[in-house]
This record gives C-alpha cells, structure tokens and sequence, in this order.
C-alpha cells in the first residue's frame, strides 16, 4: 500500500513565502549590490529554520551578511580560488548545516546565497523559495552585467570614434585641398577650413554643416545647375574627377581638378558623397609651357640637325680643295712648276679662306640665337634710320631708294639683334637687285589679322615660288654665284624666332621683286601695337 | 459620495489612485520603493491628479526639488494643477521637521489636523504624498523615521489620508528599505499596488525595533 505523500505545507508560514516571492520582484530597485544584500541577509535570516545568512557577490571583495569562518572560506579567501563553477564555494564544510546556492545563469556566475541552518526540518519548506529567489537575484545580476558590459562597449566604441572623427578632422582640416561631404537630401555635412572659405569667396555664402545646396547656390542659377549635376551623378554612384576652369577675369581664371566619389554604408547603399577640389592652376601653366617648350625642342632639334648637316657639308668642300691642292703642290714642288706652285697656294689659300667664313658664320648664327643686351624700347622708326646709316655706303652704292612707311610703333627688345634683322633684309635687297634700273626698297609695317607685321619690300630679281622656303635655310644660295655664304636670311630667322616671332617671304615670280614679312609679338609693346 | 466620519473603517469610502484601476480605502498607506526617476514622477503624478479630480485636499512634500520645480514637473506630463487652496507643495524639511528636529508625534498631530481641516473645509477626502529622502540629512530625530511610519497606521483609522511614501532605493540602505516595508500594509510595485506581506502590526514592529541592539 502506498504511503500518501506528506503535505509539505503544513505548518508552513505563508506570510514568509509572499515576503520570499515578493523580494524576487523588489530586487531590481536596489541599483548597488551592496544593498541588495542587506536587503536579503535580515529578510532571508527571518526564515524559518535559518541561523544566520551570507550573500556574497564576486564582485565585491567582501561577503554580506553573518555566515562566517569555517563554514565558507569564500568569505576568507580571495574570490580567484573559489571556482566559479562549482555549486559550492570551496573550502565550505559541514554539510547540511550550510546550504550555498549559486547565483549562477548560463551567461555567468556571479556570486553565492549562503544559508547556515539552524533546523532543517523547519528550512527544508522554505528552501525551494529561497533556491528561486536565488535565481532572480542571478538574472538580475545577469542582466545589470550585460547592460553594464554593453554600455562600457558603447562608451568605447563612441570614444573610439570620437577619437577616429577627431583625428579625421585634423585631416580634412589640414589639407589644401577642399573637402566637402554631402548626404542624400543634398546638405553639405562635413567640409574643411578650404572648402567654406573658397565657397565664401566665390558664391559670397558663409557655408554650415547642414546646410542645403538648393539655398546655399539659389543665386547663382548657374552655379547651382553644375553642382547639382556632379554631386548628383555621385549620389547616384558614380566616382569621377573632372577638370574645371573658374572665375571670370582673364588673370583670375584657375583650373580646379574635382573628385566626386559615392559614400556608401557597410550594405553598399550611397548615403552621401564627397568632393575633393584640388586648385592645378599652376600645374596646368606648367603643362602648357612643358608643351611649348617641347614643340621648340623639337623645332630646335630639327634646326640643329639641318645645320650640321648642312655645315658639315660646306665645311667639307674646301677641305676637299685643300687636300687636292696639296696633292698638286707636292707634285709641282717636285717637277719645279714655279708658276703652278703659287697657283697651288692661292686655291689653298682661298679654300681656307672660305672655311674661315663659314666657320665665323656658324659662330654669328650661334650667337643670333641668344639675347645678348637687355631689352629697351626704340620706335620702328629710330631702328629703320639707324640701320639705314649703317648701310648707307652700299645702298648708295647700289643707287637704291628707300622709303619708309607713315606711322609709328614702339619696340621693346634687344636693340643690336632687331637692328641686325633690318641690315640683313636691306642687304639681301641690295644683293638682289640685279639689272633693275631703278632700285626701290620700301620699309614699313602694317596690321596683318590683329599683329603688326614688318616688310622689306623690293624691286629686284624676286623668286620662284617653289623657292620661297628655302632661302631660310643655313648656307642656303639660291643663286650660287652670289655674294655670301648664304647665312644672313638664316640669323635673320633665328632673331626674329627668338622674340617670339616668324618670318616669310612673298614674290609674285622671278623678275617681279620679293617682299619679306617678319612678327616680333614678344617686343611689339602692345599699346602701340597698329599706329598708323 | 459617501459621508465620512472618523472613528469606523466601515464607514471610509473607496477612492482612485489614478495610476491603477483598482479602487482602495481612503487612508491606504503605501510605500513607493523606486530606483528610476521617471517612474517616481508617472506615479505621483497621477496619484496627485486623480486626487484634484477627486476634488480632495491634496499636499505634497518636496525634498529633492523645489515646489515650483515640481509644478513645472507636473505641467511637462500635462498635468496641470488648479491654483486653488485644496492643492499644496510644501518643503519635505520644514513639514516633516518644523522645529528643527523631527519628533513623531508632532508630525503625527499635523497630520491629524490636516485630515480634519479638509473635512471642515469640505473635502471629500485628503492625500499626501512625501519624499522620504530628507530622513538622510542627519536631522536629529530622522532615525525615529519608522517608528513614525508604523505608528501613522493608527493615526490613518480615524484620519484616513490616503498617503505614498517615496523612498528612493538608491539613496536608502538595503535594511532600512525592508524596514519601510515592514511599516507600510501596501507597497507600489510595477505601478501596481499590492499587499504588503512584510508588514507588522505596529505595536510588533515597535517592539522588534525598539529590541534591536
């Protein structure tokens, strides 16, 4: 026959199990450990059958409450040696006087209730509502651990990103370059000192986080249009760097390079975008002169190239004289022909003669390349007379007349090389004139499509078309029985490059004069420019 | 409504506490145990409110803010008090501890006297409400607080006042919280107010405290 179970309420106090029960759901007022322990130790000491009571908490270096000594060397010993998995602290002894229950989740533990037990068969009622309420006191402790775990977490992160935000804007701040970052609804949210203060400058708008483009650039239509459109464009994803010429004045123009570039969250959605404008006002100067300067490199080259081809050539021929003569007058001298001797030496001697020329030409071309006194300012006019002094013996000679055109424009450059242009052509005129009964030559300017152009113009034996270009040329003779070497026109060229210039020349045909035009746009001063 | 006459709880009629649905007593004496502010305020706020709408003669005792700051506390979750006598702030020090100490029976005589001027006055009813934090001031007398808080349970049968006792447990020890709530038959847990099973008797309660060594 089977015993009844034995009615395990009798003679329990009822009033005491609603105290236990309602300290589970008065636990989470106390926000400090330290009370909630002596809030439990007085109420868990009034339990039936209960001596005395401890609540020790892992994170307090002391127990609460009065089971002490032998009975729960948790309480004497540092919180490390007791294992925090054990359901027991160590060391705790007499069993079944001593009741410890962990408080204890499956996220941690975090202390022990401990129980000295006055009579058990009175506790033994209680002990299930105190085991629970033991339990609350875990999840409570639990759950305060976690949100203080997350809040430290939380504190750290918004420290390290106040500290990255920081160290981002120091960044930002630092560069030359103007940062700014837009967000979706086209507000300007984070720029650098550059960026508001070039904003300033050139839309007149003392630019703050947060504010709308749509306002910001609402005066200038413009403006607002082409920054719509890029700031779109990355907004819509795109990454781009354009080139882009600001400001109006001439002088005040400046080349910005502008980076558009999406900003995107950890999900690859665009948030907002970032523009990054870098001033290449100089770079793009320098680029431009690095251009020039190889186009004339280039030109240069060719020039040189033409010219030691060209003086290699001429050198070598009377080299050639010289070593056939020498190989006449070693025969001569021993057949002892006087008379072919002394010719012999005059062909030597002439050969040499040549090369000497040719050679203080090459000397004279190489100079024309250089600027050789500083730059001053001389009318046309005051030039033309001074050259037309200089060679008035020849033209005199030549029974040429000259005249000269109205007007007047100021030059400013190097003096002896402009005036060594208007010898060579004058001379080349004179050279030129051939069977002309009446030799003319006529020195002027006139505005050619926005440029003073100078001429030489005369009525002398002109050229054949076909021969226009080559009269430039160094040692270049289109007559060979001509006077010279054939370099004047060649330093003429190079003066007149050297100032920025070009020169042509323009016949109608042979028989019917030449006329050779020349710029010179870097000594033209440009308020003189066309005075007629 | 019905009359009241001191002297029989049989005659004491039923009265809200705006933050529950539950009806109780006029006279109940309840501790509100808080660690969180904003509770404290939702709670006395409503329980001042429905006393007004009551038409009750209404006190409170501040101690941590001042009356005005408490109007202004009271006005920002849209409560707004009549500016009428029935309705009054006073400083929690100076009522508690008029003559500079606090003496039980003094403070137990004002409130006796409160309960019989709203009734001369006409009030239905009466409520008070207290911060208990000004006990933490070293004011002498303050460590006969319970004595005080068990001895009020008499005092409400004939002068039924409906009261709360706020008692912050951040501020008060772990022992003296199950003190207060071995003084008080019904406590504020979670908006709702239930039956307190670690009240005593006062005279019980008395003699265990006044025992203690």
């Amino acid at each position: 026959m089977n015993t009844p179970p034995a009615d395990t309420s009798e003679g329990m106090d009822f009033r005491v199990i609603g105290q236990i029960v309602s300290a589970s759901g008065l636990l989470h007022v106390f926000p400090s450990e330290t009370e909630m322990g002596n809030f439990l130790v007085p109420l868990l000491t009034g339990v039936p059958g209960c001596q005395s009571t401890s609540v020790c908490f892992r994170k307090l270096a002391q127990p609460i409450g009065g089971v002490r000594g032998e009975t729960c060397s948790l309480c004497a010993r540092s919180l490390a040696q007791c294992s925090e998995t054990s359901p027991y602290p160590c060391g705790l002894v007499e069993p079944g006087k001593v009741r410890a229950y962990p408080l204890e989740t499956a996220g941690g533990f975090y202390g022990h209730l401990i129980v000295r037990i006055a009579s058990q068969r009175e506790y033994v009622r209680y002990e299930p509502f105190v085991q629970n309420l033991g339990n609350a006191l875990a999840i409570i402790l639990e759950n305060r651990w976690q949100q203080a775990a997350m809040q430290a977490a939380k504190e750290n992160l918004e420290q390290l990103v106040k500290k990255r935000t920081a160290e981002l804007g120091k960044v930002i701040e630092s560069s030359r370059d103007l940062i700014a970052t837009m967000d979706s609804d086209h507000r300007y949210m984070v720029f650098n000192s550059a960026f508001h203060d070039e904003f300033q400058k050139v839309y007149g708008r003392d630019l703050k986080p947060g504010d709308s483009m749509t306002e910001a650039l609402a005066h200038v239509p413009d403006a607002f249009a082409q920054s719509w459109k890029y700031w779109g464009c990355a907004l819509a994803g795109e990454d781009f760097t354009i080139c882009q010429e600001f400001g109006d004045a001439p002088l005040d123009r400046q080349w910005y390079e502008l980076h558009f570039s999406p900003i995107r969250d950890s999900a690859g959605h665009v948030i907002g975008a970032v523009h990054v404008g870098r001033e290449i006002t100089e770079r793009k100067r320098a680029e431009a002169e690095m251009r020039k300067s190889s186009l004339e490199i280039q030109h240069k080259n060719a020039e040189l190239e033409r010219f030691l081809y060209t003086a290699s050539h001429d050198l070598k021929s009377p080299l050639v004289t010289v070593r056939n003569f020498l190989g006449y007058l070693e025969q001569d001298l021993a057949a002892g022909a006087a008379g072919k001797i002394a010719e012999d030496m005059d062909f030597i001697l002439g050969a040499a003669d040549k090369m000497r020329r040719l050679l203080d030409d090459v000397l004279e071309l190489a100079r024309a390349g250089c600027i050789v006194a500083p730059p001053v300012r001389v009318t046309f006019r005051q030039l033309v007379d001074e050259v037309l002094s200089t060679v008035a013996g020849r033209i005199a000679e030549c029974g040429v007349t000259v005249t000269v055109g109205d007007g007047e424009v100021v030059l400013f450059g190097d003096r002896v090389r402009l005036a060594e242009v208007l010898q060579n052509l004058l001379d080349n005129s004179c050279k030129f004139m051939g069977d002309q009964p009446a030799p003319r030559i006529e020195i002027g300017f006139e505005p050619r499509a926005g440029e003073t152009v100078f001429f030489v113009r005369d009525n002398g034996i002109g050229l054949d078309p076909r021969h226009q270009g080559k009269v430039f040329g160094l040692f270049e003779k289109l007559d060979p029985r001509a006077e010279g070497t054939g370099i004047g026109l060649a330093i003429v060229k190079r003066i007149v490059e050297v100032h920025g210039g070009r020169i042509w020349v323009e016949s109608p045909g042979v028989g019917k004069g030449a006329a050779f035009f020349f710029t010179l746009p870097d000594a033209v001063e440009p308020t003189s420019q066309g005075e007629k | 409504m019905a009359q009241t006459q001191t002297g029989s709880r049989s005659e004491i009629p039923m009265t809200q506490m705006g933050f529950t649905q539950e009806t109780f007593p006029a006279g109940t004496h309840m501790c509100l145990i808080y660690s969180q502010e904003a509770e404290r305020r939702n709670i006395i706020g409503k329980f001042l409110e429905s006393g007004l709408l009551a038409g009750e003669k209404v006190a409170y005792f501040a101690d941590t803010l001042s009356p005005d700051e408490v109007r202004g506390w009271l006005r920002d979750i849209g409560i707004e008090l009549p500016d009428v006598d029935g309705f009054s702030i006073s400083d929690a020090t100076k009522t508690y501890c008029s003559s500079g100490e606090f003496v039980p029976e003094t403070m137990l005589d004002t409130l006796r006297k409160f309960y019989r001027q709203a009734k001369e006055e006409g009030y239905p009813n009466a409520r008070v409400s207290g911060e208990m934090s000004w006990a933490l001031k070293g004011i002498p007398g303050s460590d006969r607080l319970m004595e005080y808080e068990a001895l009020i349970n008499e005092i409400l049968i004939t002068h039924p006042v409906t009261a709360i006792c706020q008692y912050d447990a951040s501020r008060f020890s772990g022992a003296t919280i199950l003190d207060v709530l071995k003084v008080h038959p019904m406590m504020v847990v979670h908006g709702q107010i239930v039956h307190n099973p670690f009240y005593m008797r006062p005279r019980d309660f008395l003699k265990d405290f006044q025992g203690r060594p």
